[in-house]
């Protein structure tokens, strides 16, 4: 049995767990009961199908048809779909599809607002006054997490650029590529040019 | 002939007529458990083996597939997924009481509308022929009679084009992995049978029926013999599981 096989029991048993924890989700992947998704990934010559049904989603190695759609990314692009990402790498050319899109953005859609209410599956385990405390100080901590993350980026942006002046600004780069710009049609130019001037040459030579 | 009048049960010989009889008592008493018995006997590796299976199928939307033997439905739940609304899976077992648990938890699941339950032997599928893209039969074939017979109404049901799978319990190669298989199937699974359905002779049946069910070359012989083409065998974790494929063209 190839490994790939192995990843995609794998990957098929935990996303049909975290389904289970999101029943509206998997509804929604229900409805899409009969149809195969493909999800290429550049990059380690691997394909997934990932075929939609009531009891949850199956994931195989092989399929012998062709999909309804292929997903084509890098590991990140197709990560950041299921990241809230939604269709975003789309528009900016990380992700291709071919094939059904309409089905293609469903699953990306679906696939990015799955969203397990931990707090009610814990307050099974804990009651719910004990869940609801928990649920406070994860939502806290993550949102700690997450401001923090963002002003570190910030800071790090800023400090890089303007303290340690070791990157350019966004305006530097901008003005930069655009004389690269500039400087390459220059050249074409003169290029062009002196096509011209080399072609005129033996003409001149053979006028009186 | 004397012969033709026996076959084996295990390791004893009983006459043909009964051993459909005994085969079935066998799984009356373990139905209720049968799936809490698979993932034991075989620490869940079974799931992986019918995953595997279940990819060489090769079943797409809009399919027609018969699961002959389907026990509690592990593979036909997956097909159902497979084919799709608009394909259909025929999900069926000769014994009642399995098919009754398959049918609960296909329900359970939320699997309907594609599925239908029929309690067939597999020696005489009551379709017209070329009915299914895919026939299957999962850990069933060595528990039937006349698996000739089986194999050519398998055949016989299947639409130009389609192809048989038969996932079974088959001859391990290595000598060390067949001496530990022996000591297992022999000395631990009664045991855990025993303690788990209190019934301890089923398991042991389990034992037998495997080491008299044709190794690999045979069934694909046998295969070809009934009339399917283009036929092989991928031996799965070294040749415990052996899943057989033949087309019909």
């Amino acid at each position: 049995m190839p490994t790939s096989a192995l990843a995609c029991a794998a990957l098929e048993s935990a996303l049909n767990r975290y389904l289970d924890l999101d029943p509206d989700t998997k509804a929604r992947f229900a409805d899409l009961h009969g149809k195969v998704i493909g999800m290429q990934i550049l990059g380690l010559g691997l394909t997934l199908y990932f075929v939609p049904a009531p009891q949850g989603l199956q994931v195989l190695s092989q399929f012998e048809g062709a999909p309804d759609t292929l997903i084509r990314g890098a590991p990140l692009a197709l990560a950041r779909l299921g990241r809230g990402g939604g269709m975003d790498g789309l528009f900016n050319g990380d992700i291709s599809i071919d094939g059904d899109t309409e089905t293609a953005q469903r699953f990306g859609e679906i696939l990015g607002d799955l969203d397990p209410d931990w707090e009610e599956h814990l307050a099974r385990l804990t009651g719910d006054v004990a869940a609801h405390e928990i649920g406070n100080l994860a939502r806290g901590g993550r949102a700690w997490a997450s401001a923090t993350s963002q002003s570190l980026e910030q800071d790090l942006a800023e400090y890089l650029k303007e303290e340690g002046q070791l990157l350019p600004s966004r305006y530097e780069v901008e003005g930069f590529m655009h004389e690269v710009d500039r400087m390459r049609d220059d050249v074409e130019r003169l290029e062009a040019r002196l096509a011209r001037l080399t072609q005129d040459r033996p003409r001149a030579k053979a006028a009186p | 002939m004397a012969e033709q009048d026996t076959t084996h049960f295990g390791y004893q010989q009983v006459p043909a007529a009964e051993k459909a009889r005994r085969v079935r008592a066998v799984f009356d008493s373990v139905a209720s458990r049968y799936d809490l018995m698979n993932d034991l006997m075989s620490l869940g590796i079974h799931r992986l083996w019918k995953r595997f299976a279940v990819e060489l199928a090769g079943l797409r939307p809009g399919h027609a597939v018969l699961d002959l033997a389907s026990g509690t439905g592990d593979l036909a739940a997956r097909f159902a997924g497979l084919v799709g609304p608009q394909g259909r899976v025929v999900m069926s077992d000769i014994n009642g009481a399995m098919l009754e648990q398959g049918r609960r938890r296909m329900a359970d699941q939320g699997l309907i509308g594609n599925i239908e339950y029929l309690l067939i032997d597999a020696e005489r599928i009551p379709f017209d022929d070329h009915s299914f893209d895919c026939v299957t039969i999962g850990f069933g074939l060595r528990n039937v009679t006349h698996k000739e017979k089986a194999l050519q109404e398998m055949h016989r049901v299947l639409k130009p084009g389609g192809r048989v799978l038969v996932l079974e319990f088959s001859h391990p190669g290595g000598r060390p992995l067949k001496a530990a298989y022996d000591l297992y199937s022999f000395q631990v699974l009664p045991r855990i049978g025993r303690l788990v359905t209190q019934d301890e002779a089923s398991y042991r049946y389990l034992a037998e029926s495997i080491r008299m069910h044709p190794d690999q070359e045979t069934l694909k012989m046998m295969m070809k013999t009934a009339g399917l083409e283009r036929c092989d065998y991928h031996d799965l974790s070294g040749g415990i599981v052996a899943v057989h494929r033949g087309f019909k063209l």
